[in-house]
């Protein structure tokens, strides 16, 4: 189980990834978080929420208004070009934190 | 549903309707809703799709910056979801205080600085133990007739040579006092413990342990036979030799006393090391004397004794017999010295 502490900055990553391959809702990317995660984590909908505003806010993600296929109003977001330029620079930065993280728990039992 | 409905109406409840606080509410209330008919669809019962719905709400702290609600969050006590942030900003001023932790090199200094200079105290305290004995032989010696002279100057140059060998022990203890100045902060207990050293402290108290027992039990033995050179004397001798030669005796058992303090005091420095490393807060400056309580006790104990035997002798002026004040000290000595032992052990056994 990953504490919410440990993922949080990479929830934008995750969500950026996953909106680069077609715009969606916010339910929908929670359970395509969950497909992904299975039980190791859950993402929360504030987390979720707060996430995509962030990334609307910094004009990496625009938004449209939506329906469902029942005729529900949905908000759609979408992956800007900024928000693809953010997203290699953030897969960058996660190879770097992996690397440099895991060169210290070299020799470490878990 | 109606549940659903409720607990986000009471979650917003506190703050002002302002239109990104509605927008977020309608947004979660849907995701809320498909999450709710998407565990429905997957066979659970209403009850059981409403709890994993709620539980998988989170905490509207995360939303605060999104929507505009950060300075009602922040400082509100009664405000949903935010006890425990609300406590976060006293955190780091009650750490601040923390003394920086002990490292591994510094420890490791420390304990090579203890270890070598061990040897120097022992024989300091030795030294102190010892400072009476050509007072005490010479006294007896001149005032029995053993040696043609003044029992006066006898006294003098007995005195001379105590203040002689008290100044060379204090020298050294001094010196060595210099060389673990780097270290006060240890010795104070003004550091933080750090487990790796916790660690390596105990292992080499245990290490040494086994040595520092057996040498404890010589030097017991050494301090309980000490008496044995003035009963002898008193027992066997005509008493007129007893009269001269009784403060030889004496320096005898002065010196297998001081002999077993050779032998223990430089033992005992791992233990102590790791009392010192494993005690921190102030406190080890406390235990630092309480550790090694038979080097401290032989330090303060011993000039004690010095004082009342000259108090004796030059006031009561009765150097022949004022001598008895050295085997009884002994027999004290030895006695608390094993008693304190017989406590250590048993309170490691029950450590154990």
């Amino acid at each position: 189980m990953i504490s919410a502490d440990a993922i949080r900055g990479y929830v934008d990553l995750m969500v950026l990834s996953l909106l680069r391959q077609r715009p969606s809702y916010a339910y929908e990317l929670a359970q395509q978080i969950h497909a992904v995660t299975g039980a190791e984590y859950t993402i929360k909908q504030t987390t979720l929420y707060s996430a995509v505003k962030r990334l609307e806010g910094a004009g990496l993600v625009t938004s449209y208004a939506g329906a469902s296929e029942s005729g529900k109003p949905r908000t759609y977001y979408c992956i800007s070009d900024g928000g693809l330029s953010h997203l290699e620079l953030k897969v960058a930065e996660w190879r770097d934190t992996k690397s440099v993280v895991d060169r210290f728990i070299e020799g470490v039992e878990a | 549903m109606n549940v659903i409905t409720a607990y986000l109406e009471t979650m917003f409840g506190a703050y002002s309707p302002t239109a990104r606080l509605l927008e977020a509410k309608a947004e979660l209330h849907t995701m809320m809703e498909d999450a709710y008919h998407g565990y429905v669809d997957q066979g659970l019962s209403e009850n059981e799709a409403v709890g994993r719905v709620i539980t998988e709400f989170g905490n509207l702290d995360e939303l605060a910056p999104q929507l505009g609600i950060s300075a009602e969050i922040a400082p509100a006590a009664g405000g949903p979801g935010v006890a425990a942030g609300a406590t976060m900003p006293s955190a780091p001023h009650a750490r601040a205080a923390a003394p920086a932790p002990v490292t591994q090199e510094e420890a490791e200094a420390f304990a090579e600085a203890r270890r070598r200079s061990e040897p120097r105290v022992a024989l300091a305290v030795a030294l102190l133990v010892m400072s009476p004995m050509p007072l005490i032989a010479l006294a007896t010696l001149t005032g029995g007739g053993a040696i043609a002279l003044d029992q006066q100057v006898g006294v003098m140059i007995g005195l001379g040579a105590l203040l002689a060998i008290v100044t060379v022990a204090v020298m050294m203890m001094v010196r060595r006092g210099q060389l673990l100045e780097p270290f006060a902060r240890l010795t104070a207990g003004e550091f933080t413990r750090s487990p790796g050293v916790d660690r390596w402290a105990r292992q080499l108290a245990a290490e040494a342990s086994p040595r520092r027992t057996t040498a404890l039990q010589i030097a017991i033995g050494l301090w309980i036979l000490a008496v044995t050179p003035v009963l002898a004397m008193s027992l066997l001798a005509p008493p007129e030799v007893t009269q001269a030669w009784i403060g030889v005796a004496v320096a005898a058992m002065l010196a297998i006393v001081a002999t077993g303090l050779l032998v223990f005091l430089p033992s005992n420095w791992a233990a102590s090391v790791a009392e010192t490393l494993t005690q921190a807060e102030g406190v080890a400056a406390a235990s630092d004397d309480r550790r090694g309580i038979v080097g401290v006790i032989s330090a303060f104990y011993w000039p004690l004794v010095v004082v009342v035997f000259l108090g004796w002798s030059f006031i009561g002026g009765d150097w022949g017999r004022s001598w008895i004040v050295w085997p009884i000290a002994a027999v004290l000595f030895a006695a608390i010295s094993s008693g304190l032992h017989a406590v250590e052990r048993y309170r490691a056994n029950r450590a154990g």
